[in-house]
């Protein structure tokens, strides 16, 4: 049921930016359900985005991306630049909560059912906002250019090599007078960023336009809400922007605790350290199947993430009425997580050929 | 009809093209070589380490770029036998007149076994023509800096936490 909430903002500086802005326009219903933890997660990675646009304007104005000073750039970061080592701690930490906070988004819109009829589009531009959050972190991983960094560029490489015509670009014959290095660089900064602007725009129309998914009830299906709701999206906004805050709290606190690391300078060629915890759990597979591994596992993971608005056609958003695919779906992130945590305990080895 | 057909080879084609190197990038035990420093500036020295090789093979060791291969000169693995951690260590001088940029250093047979590492070349600097370049120990170490802060720059940062943490629950508990 819709109900008019569109009330006139109450101080003068409210009726003043109202006049100007039509602020009014963002009070429009949503569902009470949909300013609950759960359903905010994917508000609370966009906050979390701006954090770390904020900081990464500043990091960019001091990071050489020329492999030659690209690892001093960064001491020097550290060492010599106002405020540096928080921004880039800061930058560090965001980065580490917004994935965590975009992979319990996505699982709750698979716990949910939220991908249904007519939100299926919707969960394929989340998809491609997934694979951007991921290209962002793995990019930035190697922008240090330390040992990991260097590492991580050369796993790049070879995964690369093994999807052909289609890993041209992220391979350094792709341009000899440009190094990859700064290539990615110019990736992290532009490419992946106008990608995520295009995506979340996308995103966000959609949400506007079909509404917060139904609450889940055993007999709850899917439909769209627009215009439905007793309470509105100021008040939704007014939360996000309140967990963007905490988070915020969060990562400067983390970030006074434990600086963002940085290595030693690379070495290529040797193969000594790990990954980050979002990678790390591809290791045991590249160590059975090779490089490949590094571009199939993922390929086939977004592929089966593809799948699933197919598969689970049916209206109902009960996970009772959904066990076959969301039985499925815990077992695969079970053998996701095992995986990480055993490579997380071995001892480093070596996987480039 | 006939569209469809087109389409469904182009995908076939496609997806071949797509999948044709997997079987290149596959078998472990191939030759690998680590190259360090992993950037040397022109007429600076490079170290090539090989392992996963037999012994008595002899590697050509080349610097591929934009201009094309230069050759660097040869390495000859030392071990006895089926000795399977059979390698060298040679090292290498990157001509002076070499355009800064990103290489590729490979060391092949000539039976077309092939390992190859990334290079990036500066411009020539000074302590290049003076001697080899220091051949870096690759370690996983965390770089040692001095990370303190000053005390008002803690102080500051903890009254934003505190005020930043506090408006974002007063937010998270607002009802509009």
């Amino acid at each position: 049921m819709a109900t008019s909430v569109q009330s006139a903002p109450r101080s003068r500086i409210g009726q003043w930016l109202d006049e100007r802005l039509g602020l009014r326009g963002i009070a429009y219903p949503v569902p009470e359900h949909a300013n609950s933890l759960p359903y905010i997660l994917g508000g609370i990675t966009l906050t979390g985005f701006v954090i770390l646009f904020v900081t990464g304007i500043y990091l960019a104005q001091f990071y050489h991306p020329e492999p030659a000073d690209a690892h001093q750039s960064v001491v020097f970061l550290i060492t010599g630049v106002p405020l540096g080592d928080l921004v880039r701690s800061i930058h560090f930490w965001t980065a580490q909560i917004v994935t965590v906070t975009v992979l319990l988004h996505m699982l709750r819109v698979l716990f949910t059912g939220a991908y249904k009829r007519p939100r299926e589009i919707n969960w394929y531009v989340g998809l491609g906002l997934l694979a951007v959050t991921l290209g962002l972190v793995f990019t930035g991983s190697v922008l240090k250019f330390d040992q990991e960094g260097l590492e991580a560029l050369q796993h790049n490489k070879e995964a690369a090599e093994v999807i052909g015509a289609l890993g041209a670009w992220f391979s350094p014959e792709f341009s000899r007078s440009v190094p990859l290095l700064t290539r990615l660089f110019n990736g992290h900064i532009t490419i992946l960023p106008l990608l995520f602007g295009l995506l979340i725009a996308g995103h966000i129309f959609l949400i506007k336009q079909h509404g917060i998914s139904p609450k889940v009830t055993p007999d709850a299906t899917a439909r769209s809400t627009a215009g439905e709701g007793d309470s509105h999206f100021s008040v939704h906004l007014l939360r996000m922007i309140g967990f963007g805050l905490i988070v915020f709290s969060l990562a400067l606190v983390l970030s006074l605790i434990f600086p963002a690391p940085l290595g030693q300078p690379g070495v290529a060629g040797a193969e000594v350290t790990k990954p980050g915890w979002m990678f790390i759990w591809l290791f045991p597979t590249e160590a059975a199947l090779g490089a490949r591994a590094l571009a199939i596992v993922p390929v086939v993971l977004g592929g089966l993430l593809a799948l699933v608005p197919m598969i689970d056609r049916s209206p109902y958003l009960s996970p009772a009425r959904r066990k076959g695919l969301l039985i499925v779906a815990g077992l695969i992130l079970i053998v996701i997580v095992a995986s990480g945590i055993y490579a997380a305990l071995q001892p480093v080895s070596a996987h480039l050929e | 009809m006939k569209m469809h057909l087109t389409l469904v080879r182009s995908l076939i084609v496609l997806a071949a093209l797509t999948l044709a190197p997997v079987g290149i990038a596959l078998a472990h035990g191939e030759p690998v070589i680590a190259v360090q420093p992993a950037v040397v500036a022109a007429g600076g020295q490079i170290t090539v380490t090989g392992t996963e090789m037999e012994p008595g093979e002899v590697f050509a060791i080349t610097l591929e770029g934009m201009s094309g291969a230069i050759p660097l000169g040869e390495a000859a693995v030392t071990g006895e036998g089926e000795d399977a951690n059979a390698g060298f260590t040679a090292t290498f001088t990157i001509p002076a007149d070499t355009a800064p940029g990103s290489y590729t250093v490979r060391a092949a047979t000539e039976e077309g076994e092939s390992a190859e590492a990334g290079l990036t070349v500066t411009a020539p600097s000074a302590e290049a023509s003076a001697g080899p370049a220091m051949a870096q120990e690759p370690t996983g170490e965390q770089h040692l800096l001095d990370r303190s802060k000053p005390i008002g720059q803690m102080a500051v940062v903890v009254v934003v936490i505190a005020l930043s943490a506090a408006a974002g629950f007063v937010l998270v508990r607002s009802r509009g």
